[in-house]
């Protein structure tokens, strides 16, 4: 249903044609071979290279996954304001698109997040969840508001109008994810582990290795994914304009 | 206090068994919507003769 509701709003006679001709600045076949000697590698540190935690042991690995896929998802909603705002500005529908694409998968990743986080904080704290802590309190709150896009945006019919509800959702909810995060920040008593701070982080050189290994493996993960789901979103995007053309062919 | 090695290793297998399965289900979804849709976009365009 989403992918047809946008197609059917980008292939609107009159829209800008998507720039699926445009050569890519990465050629299509590196990109997914990059991202699985990345993850094979950060694997392989993780699970064999890196030592484990004075305090948290084994079960700190956990790190490894959960803050990156935190990072990339947070990033991507950040990002996806950003082309919320080209596409405000621009009116070019593929804009919009790649708004939506972007939100879709930071969903995805930071559903992720927040099972990962359970998992470690059950090893670690003894509790599935803890409400009285900001940090996990505060993602669920972004992830949950995130979740309203979808809703918001196949609960308008009108094409263009969808588009452009969905970039201001997108600026708004992108704008609150940085001010969340900073006011968290500044909280006062803390559960979540805070590794990475604004001194650089207290990471020995082995586990920020490890960590910045991890961190590129998922970037690369999230831009394959993100390809993948903007070439489907083209291919049904041609496949409604080939519909429509084979309708008004058949009336005539 | 660390858990106990044999613990902790159910808790990380876990852990990082939920994120495969999440990218190898979305990956499938995906490819599989990729495949259906060219099919349709072929039949299409030999329908119309290009």
């Amino acid at each position: 249903m989403s992918a047809g509701a946008v197609s059917a709003g980008l292939a609107r006679p009159g829209t800008p044609p998507a720039r699926a001709g445009r050569r890519a600045a990465i050629p299509a076949g590196v990109l997914p071979v990059l991202t699985a000697v990345l993850l094979a590698t950060a694997l392989a540190l993780v699970f064999f290279w890196v030592r484990d935690e004075a305090d948290q042991g084994f079960v700190q690995r956990i790190f490894y996954i959960h803050v990156p896929l935190g990072i990339v998802a947070l990033g991507g909603y950040m990002a996806g304001a950003g082309m919320a705002i080209a596409h405000l500005r621009t009116g070019e529908r593929e804009w919009d698109l790649r708004s939506y694409v972007t939100i879709h998968l930071s969903l995805i990743l930071s559903l992720g997040v927040l099972v990962s986080g359970s998992i470690w904080a059950r090893a670690s704290w003894g509790h599935w969840w803890v409400w009285n802590e900001p940090m996990l309190v505060s993602f669920l709150i972004v992830f949950l508001l995130y979740c309203c896009y979808q809703p918001l945006r196949f609960a308008i019919d009108d094409p263009e109008r969808q588009a452009r509800y969905a970039s201001v959702f997108a600026v708004t909810a992108g704008a609150f994810v940085p001010l969340n995060f900073a006011a968290v920040r500044l909280a006062q008593s803390y559960t979540h582990p805070r590794v990475l701070t604004a001194t650089g982080g207290n990471l020995p050189g082995d586990m920020r290795l490890t960590f910045l290994v991890c961190l590129a493996a998922v970037v690369s993960l999230y831009t394959t994914l993100w390809r993948l789901e903007i070439r489907a979103k083209r291919l049904r995007i041609r496949a409604a304009r080939l519909r429509r053309r084979l309708n008004a062919e058949e009336v005539a | 206090m660390a858990v106990p090695l044999h613990e902790a290793v159910r808790y990380v297998a876990g852990a990082y068994a939920v994120v495969f399965v999440l990218v190898v289900l979305y990956t499938t979804l995906i490819t599989r919507r990729i495949g259906r849709v060219e099919r349709d976009v072929q039949a299409m365009e030999e329908r119309l003769g290009r």
